[in-house]
């Protein structure tokens, strides 16, 4: 019985998934931009009148401001309005109790290396959609200086081939998430075999339900 | 112990205080609406005993098509009679309960802890209760709102003490401490919006919950739910009147269209409020952006400090741990005030928001202080890492400050009506050059900030499409327009002074043209 609710949450979250083929291309705001992150650094500089060098310097500087768009970027990734999103809550959960076994794991030092895998590859992933996917507002944008010609010349096939690769990387994407998201939920059903049953169920309906605003989440997050 | 913990605690009070008070009277750059009006109708009533409508001493104070609670006002006045009509008697309400705010962290935390953990021992119950406190003083999302007139500070404040005396109710079994407890979560009605669900939602689990578990208190329950409910009863006939009802159509976040079906609007119901619940938990709200108000926080900074999302996770699973402290009851007293910190929020727009749902801070202050308690004992393996996680703590805190302290007044200015003291200040100046001053409605609700600033002076407030009346011909009169770039539709020739915005552009905010 548990494994035919166990099958069927599977099949619920690709069915899930699949909903996002009408995604063009996520919004820029998904993608790491350097652009964006110099000019706020220069705005925030020109507003430091008769402040010290040093204090400019101490907090004004293009690793910290580097690191912060990184993370401003990065965190998008993890939102939970993102993931309710292609996961559901049903998924959701499933993801969440995953990367929270394979941390606890990690800090009691049993079977460091499969749930070190996990993380890193939670970790890297998001870095590797937002860095490596061009999206071709951005493509534009670099074509107007003669320096940035090689960068475009490097990553022009992206443009060529974009709603393939698009595809391709999202498939990458997801994939990855939902086989984390289906571990933790093996991972629940044998650990709590007395709770999951209720929770799944519950958290079952509520993605039902949740489908019904995803249409209106992916505007938020991607062009239709 | 004691008194380690004792001076730990009168150091953090000391640097929260510091963060609240310093230049609290200049920064935030000047004030924003709310509080401009706050402002004229406490010194109203501490002048005249009426509010700006003429309505003595009332319990709901009338403004800007809604209806303001009273007790930030009231509180407000009696700053007054001490500093007199000031910015800083405007705040001072807030700025003092927010740094008392701090204390009843602290002791709030540590009657949860000791309650709900019952492996706990008393010194680690204080480390814990410290690291929380820490968190919460140095917390970007309770100094921005200690540093203006903001109610939902006191109301933060009424509740936290509210919920210790209900603690102290539990553990002592006292009618006095379930009677204090009771009466401030009841006075949070009175003192802002949200806690128009929070409290009575709060009270309706609580009381119950006493009632059954603590048989001591259960005769003395009636008088006090007898008691409660006459202190209720001027909110109640103001919840369902023409007045309570128009705040909430304000920020409703549910469509007034009754075309629908019931389905259709059960359904809107559901996916709304769940899709606005849902965002007070988004990374994004929480760690990178906040809710893009320039009041609520400054760009680019969120209500929590990034190095926090670091001990969530390890906060979490201490809560969950059985071992070694058994921690699922104070899980749920945690969870249980997330969702009161969210629930009313939920209801309105836009969402998420950092002011409605500022109770949402007490409960992730616990997460992360767990969070830190239980990665302590690994700071001697880790050393190297420990120093740096110190170092980003102590780097990120002075960032912030730095932005607020340097940066916020220039960049968020308009968010704080920017321009109209210097507009008003100089309208003064000028008032005995010239019999009429009008004021053109592309300045807003200007007539608030020269209420509070000059209520001597009586300004015409005038349309776009005013002309100088024929009465005023051969006097000398002014006209107060926002900034009209060259070949707009100007008043006169004559532009006889301009006030500026401090930002980095030194945008013009008012001109005054000789009519």
């Amino acid at each position: 019985m548990k494994y035919f609710f166990f099958v069927c949450i599977t099949i619920f979250i690709f069915l899930n998934a699949y909903q996002w083929n009408t995604c063009k291309h996520f919004f820029d705001m998904y993608y790491f931009s350097q652009y964006k992150v110099w000019l706020l650094l220069d705005d925030a500089i020109h507003n430091d009148s008769f402040v010290p060098f040093s204090i400019i310097r101490l907090f004004h500087n293009k690793p910290v401001f580097l690191l912060k768009g990184l993370f401003d970027a990065g965190i998008l990734y993890w939102d939970i309005k993102f993931l309710f999103s292609f996961l559901t809550p049903i998924g959701t959960f499933g993801l969440a109790y995953g990367v929270f076994h394979s941390i606890r794991s990690l800090a009691q030092s049993k079977q460091r290396l499969p749930h070190m895998f996990i993380i890193l590859v939670l970790f890297i992933l998001p870095f590797a959609f937002m860095f490596h996917f061009f999206p071709p507002s951005s493509f534009y944008r670099v074509m107007t200086s003669p320096s940035s010609i090689l960068y475009a010349f490097l990553y022009g096939w992206d443009f060529i081939f974009y709603p393939l690769l698009f595809y391709y990387h999202l498939i990458t994407f997801f994939s990855v998430f939902i086989c984390i998201s289906i571990y933790g939920w093996s991972v629940i059903i044998v650990k709590h075999p007395s709770w999951w049953g209720v929770y799944s169920l519950i958290l079952l309906g509520i993605s039902l339900l949740w489908i019904f605003a995803v249409p209106s989440e992916l505007g938020w997050v991607c062009q239709l | 112990m004691k008194l380690k913990a004792l001076f730990f605690l009168v150091c953090i009070l000391f640097l929260a205080s510091s963060l609240r008070l310093y230049h609290v009277n200049t920064l935030p750059p000047g004030l924003y609406i709310d509080e401009a009006a706050i402002g004229v109708n406490a010194y109203s009533i501490l002048t005249k005993g009426v509010d700006e409508y003429g309505v003595k001493y009332p319990l709901w104070f009338r403004s800007f098509g809604d209806y303001k609670q009273p007790v930030y006002i009231y509180l407000t006045s009696l700053s007054m009679l001490v500093l007199g009509k000031t910015e800083l008697a405007l705040r001072f309400p807030s700025v003092a309960f927010g740094c008392l705010t701090v204390s009843i962290v602290y002791l709030l935390a540590k009657e949860i802890m000791l309650l709900t953990l019952s492996k706990i021992t008393i010194r680690s119950s204080t480390q814990i209760a410290l690291i929380i406190s820490y968190i919460f003083a140095t917390s970007p999302w309770h100094i921005q709102f200690s540093r203006a007139g903001f109610e939902n500070n006191v109301a933060l404040f009424l509740f936290l003490l509210g919920g210790l005396f209900l603690t102290w109710a539990w553990h002592k079994q006292k009618p006095i401490f379930l009677t204090i407890g009771s009466f401030l979560l009841l006075l949070t009605l009175y003192t802002y919006h949200s806690y128009r669900i929070t409290a009575p939602f709060a009270l309706f689990v609580l009381l119950p919950l006493f009632f059954w578990k603590k048989p001591q208190l259960r005769k003395f329950m009636f008088l006090l739910v007898i008691f409660l409910f006459f202190l209720c009863v001027p909110f109640i006939q103001y919840a369902f009147s023409a007045e309570g009802i128009a705040r909430f159509s304000q920020t409703t976040a549910f469509s007034t269209h009754t075309t629908k079906s019931i389905p259709q609007i059960v359904l809107e119901f559901i996916l709304t409020f769940s899709r606005n619940f849902i965002s007070f938990f988004s990374l994004r709200f929480l760690f990178s952006a906040g809710d893009g108000i320039g009041r609520h926080q400054m760009v680019g900074f969120a209500p929590l400090a990034h190095w926090q999302l670091v001990f969530l996770t390890p906060g979490v699973s201490m809560l969950f741990a059985k071992k070694p402290l058994n921690t699922y009851s104070c899980a749920f007293v945690i969870f249980f005030l997330m969702f009161l910190g969210v629930l009313p929020a939920a209801f309105a727009l836009p969402s998420p928001h950092t002011l409605r749902s500022l109770l949402l801070l007490f409960p992730f202050c616990m997460v992360v202080g767990f969070g830190i308690y239980t990665l302590l004992p690994y700071c001697k393996k880790y050393r190297f890492l420990a120093i740096a996680l110190v170092c980003i703590i102590t780097y990120e805190f002075a960032f912030y400050t730095h932005y607020y302290f340097l940066h916020y007044a220039n960049n968020n200015s308009l968010d704080w009506g920017g321009g109209y003291k210097q507009t008003v200040g100089v309208v003064t100046s000028l008032q005995s050059q010239y019999k009429h001053i009008a004021i053109r409605k592309d300045l807003g609700l200007s007539y608030v900030y020269f209420r509070f600033y000059n209520e001597n002076l009586h300004p015409v407030y005038v349309d776009f499409d005013w002309k100088k009346p024929q009465q005023w011909n051969g006097e000398k009169s002014i006209i107060i327009t926002s900034f009209l770039p060259a070949g707009d539709n100007h008043p006169s020739d004559k532009l006889i002074y301009q006030t500026y915005l401090p930002n980095i552009n030194h945008d013009v905010f008012a001109q005054f043209w000789e009519i």
